[in-house]
């Protein structure tokens, strides 16, 4: 096996033979991220939830449930997007956390969903809110 | 000085590589795809030390990088874990030339969690904008199922139907990076933090991070009750702001977050 194989690609103004990987726009000894472009369901795709009513506490709401073809947790990016204030916030990556409120997003071995909850005790006032959330799921390892 | 007219572009199957805009390309060499340095798995203690290591990358500077948390038992929930960094008593993982780290919350005991991180050989440190673009989408043409691009890693046979197998692979789409803008936060009172100044026409995916001594970096969230405060304006400029940080350092991907018209569910 050559360890001298491969595909690079310098970025404009770098000399390809000296470059190094920060400096290439493509480097074929380095893995990527790769989201398939085929799947049906598709691997990426975007939903908006209004929350046209405040939610009880304790109750969860499943918003989008697919699956992705894999057989193991594949990593996945997401946004979550919201208006606020009179200007739009993006979560770059996501409020969500098992001890709280919010949206997650997460794989499991056979499926991408994305759930809505609103845990016991939190009485907020979630009600007419919209959240558009974008993912991608990648083909690479997410556990 | 780089010639402007050298180059190489990868499109879509089916698309025009000469009228291809950045969204329907596989690669270019404009700008550059996020290259994994490391993976692996690790846990760390929410009660624990503040500084607890978690890989050591020796890259010589902050670098993106990406966790994936076991939220409950078979579930994995996307970056970042826990928390972010939107409250300082909080814990958070962070990044600087040398490390990875895990800031606990230092309490004594234990509360463990595992996780997997990626380290990505892109330099918070070092801005960068993206050669050129094109915005408007040109016409799908009829698909040639037999052309593509495939690279297998070394071992790797380049039959294999595992994507996993593959560095480059045509079949799929990458995340690529359109901009890097760091730099020292500036302005006072409700003005203080940075801007980066949208030059896409939808609004765009982004990792933002910032950091109090110009070492260490820690991914925000845009959490409602922020600080501090990651926004978007109506333009899609992304900005950091009510923050005590100095230092702060914006990856804009080139995936657009609008291509796809998003599906609407009703909730109850």
């Amino acid at each position: 096996m050559s360890e001298s194989w491969g595909i690079k690609v310098a970025l404009p103004g770098k000399d390809v033979t000296t470059a190094t990987p920060e400096e290439c726009a493509v480097h074929s000894g380095f893995d990527t991220f790769k989201i398939n472009r085929h799947p049906t369901p598709a691997h990426y795709g975007a939903i908006t939830v209004s929350i046209t009513s405040n939610p009880a506490s304790g109750s969860t709401f499943t918003l989008l449930d697919i699956a992705h073809g894999y057989s193991y947790r594949p990593a996945l990016f997401s946004h979550i997007r919201y208006v606020q204030g009179g200007r739009t916030a993006i979560d770059s990556f996501f409020p969500f956390t098992p001890f709280g409120s919010g949206i997650a997003v997460f794989t499991t071995d056979t499926r991408l969903k994305i759930v809505l909850q609103k845990v016991s005790g939190d009485n907020a006032d979630y009600s007419n809110r919209t959240y558009t959330i974008r993912y991608y799921i990648a083909a690479e390892n997410g556990n | 000085m780089p010639k402007t007219d050298y180059g190489l572009k990868l499109s879509q199957v089916g698309i025009d590589v000469t009228a291809a805009a950045d969204a329907q390309l596989l690669l270019s060499s404009g700008w550059f795809n996020l290259k994994i340095e490391k993976t692996g798995t690790g846990t760390v203690n929410r009660f624990g030390a503040t500084n607890q290591l978690v890989y050591t990358h020796n890259l010589g500077y902050p670098c993106l990088f990406l966790i994936y948390r076991d939220v409950t038992a078979g579930d994995y929930l996307g970056y970042p874990v826990p928390n972010g960094t939107y409250m300082s008593s909080d814990p958070f993982f962070y990044v600087n030339s040398t490390d990875l780290r895990y800031k606990g919350l230092n309490f004594g005991g234990t509360n463990n969690f595992s996780f997997r991180y990626y380290i990505i050989r892109l330099n918070l440190k070092q801005s960068f904008v993206a050669a050129n673009y094109l915005t408007t989408n040109t016409q799908e043409k009829e698909k040639d199922k037999d052309y593509g691009i495939k690279v297998a890693k070394p071992g790797k046979k380049i039959t294999s139907k595992d994507l996993r197998d593959y560095t480059i692979h045509s079949g799929t789409r990458s995340p690529m990076v359109h901009a890097v803008q760091y730099q020292q936060l500036t302005g006072s009172g409700s003005s203080y933090g940075m801007t980066w100044t949208n030059n896409l026409p939808y609004v765009p995916t982004h990792f933002s991070f910032t950091s109090s001594d110009n070492n260490n970096f820690s991914p925000l969230i845009g959490l409602e009750q922020a600080p501090p405060a990651l926004g978007i304006g109506p333009t899609g400029n992304i900005s950091i702001s009510n923050t005590s940080a100095t230092y702060g350092s914006i990856v804009v991907l080139k995936d657009p977050f609008e291509v796809v018209t998003p599906t609407t569910v009703s909730v109850p």
